[in-house]
C-alpha cells in the first residue's frame, strides 16, 4: 500500500493502536450502520463503526438500486410506502450524487388483475405518491421495448440509487464530522458489565491484529449478519436472511424505472444504470447471510417472469448475475414476501443488557430514517439532546461545474460530472493528481475504462487509500470493470497502467488480475449460455491461453 | 441467387482458408462462404502445436501421443497432421514469411514466446519476429512500449519476466517510447501502430525512437507493430539497423499477427481462384439420405427484403467454428450445432459447463462435434450423418485450444484434411 494521505483514508493512522475508546461502536458498514454513524457524528457522539469486509460488503451493494417511490407497497403497507417516498424525496435532495431521477412506470399487462389498480390508486393517494396514467402509445413512445400488450400505464417518481456511492457518501460525510469507520475488522466478542455494555473485540480480517473498543453504547447494525451478532452478546433477535438473486444485462433497454402493477412478487422490477439494466428479484429462505450464489433456476425463472413486460428480454446479452439477502424481520417465523418490510429497532435492555440496539429489516431507501430511529435511541441513552439533522445537509458538496471546466483538459473525457460524483470528497485529490500527471505527460491520465470513463487520476486517488486493497475494491468505487468487457479489458489495462506509474496494490500484479477476472467469472456462470458463454470463452482464450496467467502462476507459486 | 460450385467451405478462420487452400489444390472450384473473419483476427499469427498436456511439453509430436482417443489428433494420427503441416509450412515458406520451428537435438520443438505480461507460452511454427531464440541467452534486454498503448506496461513485462528461472542472470531495462501519433484521448491499439509502422513515415518513426538504443541491448521486445506484413523484413532490417534481435510480445486483441497471416492465406486463395463470399449468414441446410444438396441464407430473421442466397456444392466443409466462432450455440439447456442441427457429441451437462478456477479447464471449452476418421460428423452409435460434409477447427470437440495451446495446430491439420476429403468426395461425385 501506499501511505494514505491525510484527506483520505477512513481508518486513520490514529487507529493503530489495540485499544480504542469511544461512545459508541455502531457494528455494520452497510447503508444502515454508515447513516447511523453519519447520524450520531452530526449529533456530536463519538463513534467508531466496524465493518467485517469493505463498504457495504454486504447487502446494500447487492439489491437492484431502485430507489423505491413507495408504489410497490402501497396496497399491502401503507406506512412502509409513505416512509418510501418521503425518504425517496430527501435521498434525491441530500444524496444527488448517488440517485439518477429517472422516474418509474408501472404497467398492467393483460394477465394482470385489471381491479388491482382501483385499490393501488387511492392507496397511492393516501401515501402521498404521485401517481399518472399515460396513453401505452405514449408510455411506448418513452420506452420503446415495453410489451405492446400493456393495458394501463402509470407513471410514479421512482428513481435508481448506486447502493455502494451511497453508503461510501455517508461515510465520507461521517468522517467529517469525526466518525471513524474501521474496514476489514470483525466482530469476534462483545463484552458487558454489570448489565451494561463494556467493550467490542475486533480483529482484523487482513493482518491478523485485534483491538478493543471501549464505549458505552453499541448498534447492531449488521443487517443479515445482525443475528450472528446479537448471539455474541448472548441474545437472540428475530432476522433471518433471505436470499434475492438479480441479472445484469449489457444493455440500457429502458431508461425508467420500469415495474408490473400488481402484488410484490419476484421477477417484476427492471431497474436502469448507467449503461446497463439489472432484473430483480427472487426470495429465497437461505440460513446463510453470505449466501450470495444465484442458480441457474433463479436466473431461468427470473426471464420467464420478465419477459411479458420486455419481449424482446432473452435476446439482450446478460453480463452477470449476482445475489444478496435481505435481513428480513421474521417474528413468528414469518417468510419470504408475507414478511414485513419494515424496520425494527430493538433496545436490548429489556433483554437485560444496557446500551446495546439492534436495527434490522427495512430497505434501502428508507436507510436515513432507520438511522434516525435507533440514534434518537442511542442519543436518548447517552443523554445527548442533539437532534438529527441528517435530513438537512448534503452528503457531499456539490462540485463547482467552473472548477471542474478549468480541470477538464487534465482529462481523456470530455464531462468531469460522472467522475465529480463518484468521487464525491475526494475531488480536490483527484484534480490534482490528474494535473500532476498532465503536466509531466499530455497524455499522462489515460482513460482506463471506457464504459464508466474512468481515468488513471480516479485509479490513483482510490489506491492511495489505504482502504483499498485490490482492484476489486478499485472496481467498486469506480464501477470499472462492470460494463461490457466485464473487464477482459480494462483490468488488464488497469493493472498495466498503475504498474508503471508506481500506483501498487496489496498484492501483485498478476495476482491481482487474476483475482478480479476470478471475481468477474462467478457473476458469469450461472449464466452461461448464448452471448455470455462466447465472452467467456473469449475471456479464457486471451487469459488462460496467449497469455497463460494460470501456468505462469503454477511455475511461480 | 443460386451459386454453383465443387466445395463450399463455410467460414475464413484458420480452419476454413485451410480447407480451401487444401481443396484448391486439387484443382477443384472452391467457394468461401463467412460471416466473419474468424479467429485470426484476434491471434498473434503463432501456430500453437500442442504445448500443454497437464503440464508444458517441449517436444509436441512426442505428447500427442499421449492425448485420448477423442482428439482431432488422435483421431487423424500423427502423420496426417505431421503431412498438414507441412503443406502448410510449404505454402508459408512460398510467400516469404520466415516461418519457422525451434529446434532441438535435431528435433522440432516448441519455443517458449514472452507475453505482455510477462509470461511465457508455448508455441510451434512461428513467424521471424516472435523467434525467441537470441532472447534466452541475451544478457541485455529492452522492454519498450508506447505512451497511449494501455495494452503493455514495459515496466511490468519486465518485472515479471525477470522473475523467472529462465532470466535469472538477464538484465531487463524499459522504456516508453513516444507516441507517433497527436494527442489524442482515444486509446491506440498495436494494430494501429503496426499500420503507422507499415508507412515509410511510421518506419521513421520507430528507426528514431529505438536508434538511441543501438549497439546497447541483446533483444529489444516490442508490441506487435513492426508492419502489417507476415514477412520477416522488417525484422530484418530493424536488427541489421540497431545491431540486435528485435523480437514482438504476444499480447491481446486486435490480433496483429493473425491479420498478417490472414492476408497471406488469401493471397494464396486468390493465385487459386477460390471465391470468397462474405459477411454471409448461412441458416438453412438441405439434407437427405445422409447426403447435404445445399445451404442457403433464406431462414435469415426479418430477411424478407432480402433475397435468398443458396449455394449447391458437391461437398462441404463445416468451419463454422465453435462456442466463439458461432458454430455452435449453447442455450440454458442444451449445446447445438447450428446450420446442420448436427449431434454435439462434447456436452457437459448443463450444471456442469465450468470449473471454479475462472482460469483453470471447463467442460464447455471440450464441447462441439464429433467425427470419424475422415472428418464426417458422427452420431453417438458412431454412424456417420452426412457423407459429405466434412469438419474442421473448432466445431470439433474434444480438445481444449486455450488449455492445450494446440488451436491452429488443429485448425491446420483438421483443416488441411477436410479440405483434402471434401476434395475427393466431389470428385467422387462427379465421376457418379
Amino acid at each position: 500500500m501506499m501511505e494514505a494521505a491525510d484527506s483520505v483514508g477512513f481508518a486513520g493512522k490514529q487507529m493503530a493502536e489495540d485499544r480504542i475508546e469511544t461512545d459508541v461502536v455502531v457494528i455494520g458498514g452497510g447503508a444502515t450502520g454508515i447513516g447511523t454513524l453519519r447520524d450520531l457524528s452530526l449529533r456530536g457522539i463519538a463513534c467508531v463503526l466496524v465493518e467485517q469486509g469493505g463498504i457495504a460488503h454486504g447487502t446494500s451493494s447487492r439489491f437492484h438500486g431502485l430507489l423505491h417511490s413507495g408504489g410497490r407497497y402501497a396496497v399491502n403497507d401503507t406506512l412502509s410506502a409513505k416512509e418510501c417516498i418521503e425518504e425517496n424525496t430527501i435521498l434525491r435532495r441530500i444524496g444527488a450524487q448517488c440517485v439518477e431521477e429517472t422516474e418509474g412506470f408501472f404497467v398492467l399487462l393483460p394477465e394482470d388483475d385489471p381491479d388491482y389498480v382501483e385499490k393501488w390508486l387511492p392507496c397511492c393517494k393516501e401515501a402521498g405518491i404521485q401517481t399518472e396514467e399515460l396513453s401505452v402509445e405514449e408510455a411506448r413512445r418513452l420506452e420503446p421495448e415495453i410489451s405492446p400488450q400493456a393495458v394501463r400505464v402509470f407513471r410514479v417518481p421512482d428513481s435508481c440509487v448506486d447502493g455502494f456511492r451511497l453508503v461510501l457518501h455517508n461515510a465520507m460525510s461521517a468522517r467529517r464530522h469525526g466518525g471513524r469507520v474501521l474496514l476489514y475488522h470483525k466482530v469476534i466478542g462483545i463484552s458487558q458489565q454489570n448489565g451494561c455494555i463494556q467493550s467490542v473485540e475486533v480483529v482484523n480480517t487482513l493482518t491478523g491484529e485485534k483491538k478493543t473498543l471501549f464505549c458505552r453504547a453499541v448498534v447492531n447494525a449488521a443487517g443479515s449478519w445482525s443475528g450472528q451478532i446479537a448471539a455474541l452478546a448472548g441474545l437472540d433477535v428475530p432476522v433471518s436472511p433471505d436470499k434475492g438473486s438479480l441479472i445484469v444485462f449489457n444493455h440500457r433497454f429502458t431508461s425508467r424505472v420500469v415495474n408490473r402493477l400488481h402484488p410484490g412478487s419476484d421477477g417484476d422490477i427492471f431497474v436502469p444504470h448507467g449503461s446497463i439494466t439489472i432484473l430483480g428479484t427472487t426470495s429465497v429462505a437461505t440460513d446463510r447471510p453470505d449466501d450470495t450464489r444465484p442458480s441457474r433456476q433463479e436466473i431461468l425463472r427470473l426471464l420467464d417472469i420478465g419477459e411479458p413486460l420486455f419481449p424482446k428480454l432473452r435476446s439482450y446479452r446478460i453480463l452477470r448475475a449476482f445475489a444478496g439477502t435481505r435481513p428480513l424481520y421474521t417474528p413468528g417465523n414469518a417468510q419470504g414476501r408475507s414478511a414485513s418490510r419494515n424496520f425494527q429497532v430493538f433496545d436490548h435492555a429489556r433483554d437485560g443488557l444496557q446500551g446495546f440496539f439492534s436495527i434490522f429489516g427495512g430497505k434501502l431507501t428508507t436507510y436515513r430514517l432507520m438511522a434516525e430511529r435507533v440514534s434518537d435511541a442511542v442519543a436518548a441513552y447517552l443523554h445527548v439532546s442533539a437532534p438529527c439533522t441528517t435530513q438537512d445537509q448534503p452528503m457531499v458538496t456539490q462540485a463547482d461545474p467552473q472548477r471542474l471546466e478549468q480541470t477538464r483538459r487534465c482529462f481523456p473525457v470530455g464531462d468531469l460530472s460522472l467522475m465529480a460524483d463518484r468521487v464525491g470528497d475526494d475531488l480536490d485529490k483527484v484534480l490534482d493528481l490528474a494535473k500532476k500527471r498532465t503536466q509531466v505527460s499530455p497524455a499522462g491520465n489515460p482513460l482506463i475504462c471506457e464504459c464508466e470513463m474512468v481515468s488513471l487520476a480516479e485509479i490513483e486517488s482510490i489506491a492511495q487509500d489505504q482502504d483499498s486493497h485490490s482492484l476489486t475494491d478499485i472496481r467498486l468505487r469506480t464501477r470499472l470493470g462492470m460494463g461490457t468487457c466485464q473487464g477482459t479489458f480494462c483490468a488488464l489495462r488497469a493493472v498495466n497502467t498503475m504498474f508503471e506509474h508506481d500506483i501498487t496494490l496489496s498484492k501483485d500484479p498478476l495476482c491481482e488480475l487474476h483475482g478480479f477476472l476470478q471475481e468477474r467469472f462467478r457473476g458469469l456462470t450461472p449464466t452461461l449460455w448464448g452471448t455470455q458463454a462466447q465472452e467467456m470463452q473469449l475471456s479464457h482464450a486471451i487469459y488462460a491461453g496467449v497469455l497463460n496467467v494460470r501456468n505462469a502462476y503454477a511455475n511461480n507459486n | 441467387m443460386q451459386i454453383t460450385t465443387d466445395v463450399l467451405v463455410i467460414g475464413s478462420g484458420m480452419a476454413g482458408l485451410t480447407a480451401a487452400l487444401a481443396a484448391a489444390s486439387k484443382g477443384l472450384r472452391v467457394v468461401v462462404a463467412a460471416n466473419g473473419a474468424g479467429s485470426l483476427a484476434i491471434s498473434s499469427g503463432c501456430i500453437d502445436l500442442l504445448g500443454c498436456v497437464d503440464q508444458e511439453v517441449t517436444d509436441p509430436w512426442e505428447a500427442m501421443t499421449k492425448l485420448g482417443p477423442d482428439h482431432p489428433y488422435t483421431i487423424l494420427g500423427s502423420a496426417r497432421v505431421r503431412q498438414a503441416l507441412e503443406a502448410f509450412q510449404h505454402i508459408l515458406d512460398r510467400h516469404k514469411t520466415g516461418y519457422r520451428i525451434a529446434k532441438k537435438d535435431g528435433k522440432n520443438v516448441n519455443s517458449r514466446l514472452p507475453t505482455i505480461l510477462g509470461t511465457l507460452k508455448p508455441s510451434y511454427l512461428i513467424p521471424a519476429g516472435h523467434d525467441s531464440s537470441e532472447l534466452f541467452s541475451a544478457k541485455q534486454v529492452l522492454v519498450a512500449g508506447v505512451e497511449g498503448l494501455r495494452d503493455l506496461s514495459p515496466k511490468l513485462c519486465a518485472h515479471e519476466l525477470g522473475k523467472l528461472p529462465e532470466f535469472q542472470a538477464t538484465h531487463f531495462a524499459t522504456e516508453l517510447l513516444p507516441s507517433p501519433f497527436s494527442q489524442t484521448h482515444r486509446g491506440i491499439s498495436s494494430l494501429d501502430l503496426a499500420r503507422q509502422v507499415s508507412h515509410p513515415k511510421g518506419l521513421d518513426w520507430l528507426e528514431t525512437c529505438l536508434g538511441r538504443f543501438a549497439r546497447a541491448y541483446d533483444v529489444i521486445l516490442l508490441p506487435p507493430i513492426l508492419g502489417t506484413r507476415a514477412d520477416d523484413q522488417l525484422v530484418q532490417h530493424l536488427g541489421q539497423k540497431l545491431g540486435c534481435h528485435v523480437q514482438e510480445l504476444l499480447t491481446i486483441p486486435p490480433g496483429v499477427g493473425g491479420l498478417r497471416l490472414r492476408e497471406v492465406l488469401k493471397d494464396e486463395a486468390a493465385a487459386h481462384t477460390v471465391r470468397f463470399l462474405e459477411n454471409v449468414h448461412l441458416t438453412c441446410s438441405s439434407c437427405s439420405n445422409g447426403h447435404c444438396h445445399y445451404v442457403s441464407t433464406q431462414c435469415e430473421e426479418g430477411g424478407e427484403n432480402q433475397e435468398e442466397l443458396r449455394i449447391v456444392a458437391k461437398s462441404f466443409v463445416l468451419a463454422s467454428g465453435g462456442i466463439l466462432g458461432g458454430g455452435i450455440w449453447t442455450t440454458p439447456y442444451e449445446i447445438c450445432e447450428v446450420l446442420f442441427q448436427l449431434p454435439v457429441q462434447f456436452q457437459p451437462a448443463v450444471d456442469q459447463r465450468t470449473s471454479s478456477d475462472a482460469l483453470g479447464r471447463h467442460p464447455i471449452s471440450l464441447a462441439g462435434l464429433a467425427c470419424d476418421s475422415q472428418l464426417r460428423p458422427i452420431d453417438d452409435r458412431k454412424t456417420c450423418c452426412l457423407d459429405n460434409v466434412f469438419l474442421a477447427g473448432r466445431i470439433l470437440g474434444g480438445f481444449d485450444p486455450a488449455e492445450e495451446k494446440s488451436g491452429f495446430g488443429v485448425a491446420i491439420a483438421t483443416g488441411w484434411h477436410a479440405g483434402l476429403m471434401a476434395a475427393e468426395a466431389s470428385g467422387m461425385e462427379a465421376r457418379a
